[in-house]
């Protein structure tokens, strides 16, 4: 659906070129860290790999964007990126809490984002499923698919005339669940993964000592750590167009280009943040 | 002990103050019209249905809400910094926030009527005199709320995020949360409450939003009292029980099992409102019925 | 949506945003000069001026048909260009210009990401996605480098280089005194205390909301413009009420007024802007029936 003569956007596959060349960016930011130090390149690594669990995890989130603000459609009735970015913040607020804790370990720091993150979208899932049903008095129902696969419920006769379905069905809201607990995964990881080069690295770059830097370095992770997480989500978002039911929506079958194309740019930005510790410029 | 109790206080109280805004938000958003549900008010025009309510096109609710809650938190770090009372940065900051929101608001609404004048639609003053500062009040009590709420987080319970980060954080988990609970009943009980009560809005209905209402002309100023009545504290619920539960499962069991405890009790609430979902999802079915019968060969 | 035909082509735009951005930049480096901080204005005016040409690019990219809104344009801008910023302040005096050239560097890659990965195939979308990032990276700098007085990073970390000696404990960013071996806090800075986060933000929305706003088939490029400039100055009063922590009263309260005229000027302009395109500007007038069915 463009306006001004750009070409259709491609199908559901994989563009062989564009993913060639993406892994050849990934492997050049790999590559540089490795260069520059090696002890950048476990923390890049892990910052790919929470770059590509945030746009996996944002294809579970059931969007129904205007339409489903009017009872026309199934899902939740907000923006894609934005309702992926409140439920992984709501994680990464948890999880970077169990670090600065004295307990808190990698583990159950990014174990902890992930709850965080799913238990803020079964909350708000739950919720509009009520709204729907108490406040609307209307039943569940997709519009993609005739029965739910996991409860076996029937939709066709439940879905009112003239509309595409509405509300959560419960095949949505696990979807839901799930794509907040990843998405959490995926931020909190990234954050922890630039909170301990930030500690490390910025107390040699400033001559300061360690407990003093820790205040700079968390919120420095933090604010980078929403920047990857909206970059991310936009990205998964742009590859999902707008509307998703869910892990059943056809729409699914487009995560793997969404997944290399996230990892692809959290390599290249996480190369550049690694940039600012090591010994250029200043 | 005293740690703890503290904290389950704090807690309490944080929850408290995110219901409220929580409520708060979502009324505001629908006495503007933000968000979904406004893509119908900017489509009525275009179908010949011309009306009387404020359009205010400013973003979703999230990145809009992120926006005034980082404003007041980083404003009231800021006086903070100077060594005032907090209670009075909290306050200075949701102000300077509130005069933020409201100047987005009337820009919102001239902008996109101003744009639709091709379709006739006339730009109302009287609606930007009245409505905004009703916005602006809503809005206030829903940042000075979260602001209060990242102040206690911050200092009381010891996050070690900074207040103006926190601020963000919040504010877009809020109008993540206004925005999913209260914009289907905006949108389909209030627009178009001339539909059938019970079923979805038909697509051929698009556009035709109610605009003459119960004594004349529609105004957006009735939305805050239908909103009130159920999607604004369904909001509140959402959002304090986010807040409180999230806060709740850390303080008390974030030292069990060497911090898994606080992760157990997260999957343990999950698990009991996926439960509570599948209730009232099997409810709705079993008491509204199907809309017509289940064919023979659907399977 | 169609892309209204304006006065200004966007290169203008780009050409004039790009240079006033890093000229108003530049121009804060007035304060170490000559030791007083009431030129950090400048950086917000430079802000602005990236604001103002982003908007335009917004409209460019938002007309060939995204699939998703116009916010997230303006996240995805902000979002990469924070980054840029932050790396970008290391280089001391050439702070800026490398600011500029990992922003492109950045946003290239991102648009390449998006058009040949995600396969949206839109043409502008790399260099759209490169003048974002570019637009971005350039606004936090200009809206830091007027809120501390500096824009290279171990200034930003510390706080501000206030040199009005009376108010040297508070805008000093918290070290207990100035221009002597001090121990620094950091935590009390812009950076710091993560008020770099409000200008994050601030940006992001004042980036998108111009041609989110204004939005419809009348739309026009001066009116849109107009409300650029005004986002801008009114998120620089915002970002002015905060620099008075790191600057002082005085520099502080210079700002906070520069920002406020310039913003009342560009509001009102707005307003009469809008009274122009607009069908009817009715005060307390019934709906204008046009014979839709009800």
């Amino acid at each position: 659906m463009s306006a001004l003569g750009g070409a259709a956007a491609g199908g559901d596959g994989i563009n062989p070129t564009g993913a060639i060349v993406g892994i050849v960016i990934i492997l050049v930011s790999l590559g540089a860290t490795m260069m520059l130090s090696a002890s950048l390149v476990f923390p890049l690594i892990g910052i790919i790999i929470g770059g590509a669990l945030i746009g996996f995890g944002v294809h579970f989130v059931p969007v129904g964007g205007a339409p489903a603000a009017m009872g026309q459609a199934p899902g939740i009735a907000t923006g894609v990126a934005m309702l992926a970015a409140g439920a992984g913040l709501a994680g990464l607020f948890g999880g970077a809490w169990a670090y600065a804790s004295p307990e808190g370990t990698f583990l159950t720091a990014i174990v902890g984002g992930a709850v965080g993150g799913g238990l803020m979208m079964a909350i708000t899932c739950l919720m509009v499923n009520a709204t729907y049903v108490f406040a609307m008095g209307i039943p569940a129902a997709s519009g993609k698919v005739a029965k739910d696969p996991i409860t076996g419920d029937t939709f066709p006769e439940y879905k009112s005339q003239g509309t595409e379905g509405h509300g959560l069905p419960f095949i949505s809201f696990v979807g839901g669940v799930i794509g907040g607990t990843i998405a959490g995964l995926g931020g909190t990881l990234i954050y922890i993964e630039i909170l301990d080069v930030y500690n490390t690295g910025l107390t040699t770059l400033l001559q300061a000592q360690g407990e003093a830097i820790q205040p700079l370095a968390i919120s420095l992770a933090g604010i980078l750590a929403i920047g990857f997480f909206l970059v991310n989500a936009v990205l998964a978002a742009y590859n999902i167009t707008g509307t998703i039911e869910g892990p059943h929506d056809p729409k699914f079958k487009r995560v793997p280009r969404a997944v290399i194309g996230c990892a692809v740019a959290s390599a290249f930005c996480g190369f550049i943040a690694l940039l600012l510790v090591v010994n250029i410029g200043m | 002990m005293e740690e703890i109790v503290l904290g389950i206080g704090i807690t309490a109280l944080a929850g408290a103050l995110a219901t409220v805004a929580g409520a708060a938000e979502d009324t505001e958003s629908d006495i503007g019209s933000q968000g979904d549900p406004n893509s119908q008010v900017q489509l009525a025009p275009q179908m010949g249905y011309i009306h009387r309510i404020f359009n205010k096109a400013v973003s979703g609710e999230p990145p809009a809400y992120g926006l005034w809650c980082a404003i007041g938190a980083g404003v009231a770090w800021a006086f903070l910094q100077l060594n005032y009372n907090p209670a009075l940065a909290i306050i200075l900051g949701s102000i300077v926030a509130v005069f933020i929101q409201g100047i987005y608001c009337t820009s919102g609404y001239l902008g996109r009527t101003a744009s639709l004048a091709k379709f006739k639609q006339p730009v109302y003053i009287d609606i930007i005199k009245s409505l905004t500062s009703v916005t602006m009040a809503h809005a206030f009590v829903a940042i000075f709320c979260t602001t209060a709420m990242c102040y206690l987080m911050a200092t009381a319970l010891h996050h070690p995020f900074a207040l103006p980060l926190l601020g963000l954080i919040w504010g877009i988990a809020l109008g993540a949360a206004g925005s999913a609970t209260g914009n289907p009943f905006y949108g389909k009980e209030r627009q178009y409450q001339n539909q059938k009560f019970g079923a979805g809005v038909p697509i051929s209905a698009s556009g035709n939003i109610i605009r003459y209402a119960e004594g004349g002309q529609r105004s957006s100023l009735d939305n805050g009292w239908f909103t009130t009545k159920f999607a604004g504290p369904a909001s509140g619920i959402c959002f304090g029980l986010i807040v409180f539960l999230e806060l709740w499962r850390t303080i008390l069991f974030e030292t069990s099992l060497g911090g898994w405890g606080a992760i157990i009790v997260g999957i343990i609430l999950i698990l009991v409102f996926t439960f509570i979902d599948r209730w009232i999802e099997v409810w709705g079915r079993k008491n509204y019925g199907p809309y017509t019968e289940a064919e023979e060969a659907s399977s | 949506m169609e892309a209204s035909a304006g006065k200004l082509s966007h290169n203008t735009l780009m050409a004039y945003g790009l240079v006033i951005a890093v000229v108003g930049t530049y121009l804060t480096y007035l304060n170490v000069i000559t030791g007083i901080a009431v030129f950090s204005f400048f950086g917000g005016i430079a802000a602005v001026a990236a604001l103002w040409w982003g908007s335009d690019t917004i409209k460019h990219l938002c007309s060939y048909g995204l699939g998703t809104g116009v916010p997230s344009a303006g996240m995805i801008a902000f979002g990469s260009g924070a980054l840029a910023m932050i790396v970008g302040t290391k280089f001391g005096m050439a702070s800026p210009i490398v600011t500029i050239i990992i922003a492109a560097i950045l946003g290239a890659v991102i648009g390449y990401t998006a058009n040949n990965i995600i396969n949206m195939n839109i043409p502008v979308m790399i260099m759209s996605l490169m003048e974002l990032c570019i637009v971005g990276a350039l606004t936090m700098l200009g809206f830091a480098a007027m809120c501390t007085g500096s824009f290279q990073f171990q200034d930003l970390v510390v706080g501000s280089m206030s040199l009005s000696v009376e108010s040297a404990g508070a805008a000093a960013g918290g070290a207990q005194t100035f221009l002597v071996t001090a121990v620094p806090q950091y935590g009390n800075s812009l950076i710091g205390g993560a008020a770099l986060a409000v200008i994050f933000f601030l940006g992001a929305l004042a980036l998108q909301h111009p041609f989110n706003a204004c939005l419809g088939p009348n739309e026009s490029q001066d009116r849109t413009l107009m409300l650029a400039l005004s986002c801008g100055f009114l998120s620089m009063i915002a970002v002015a009420v905060i620099s008075i922590v790191f600057l002082g009263l005085l520099a502080g309260t210079v700002n906070v007024i520069i920002s406020l005229l310039a913003w009342i000027y560009c509001y009102k302009s707005y307003i009469e802007l809008s009274k122009r395109d607009a069908y009817a500007w009715l005060d307390s007038k019934p709906i204008l029936e046009v014979g839709g069915d009800q």
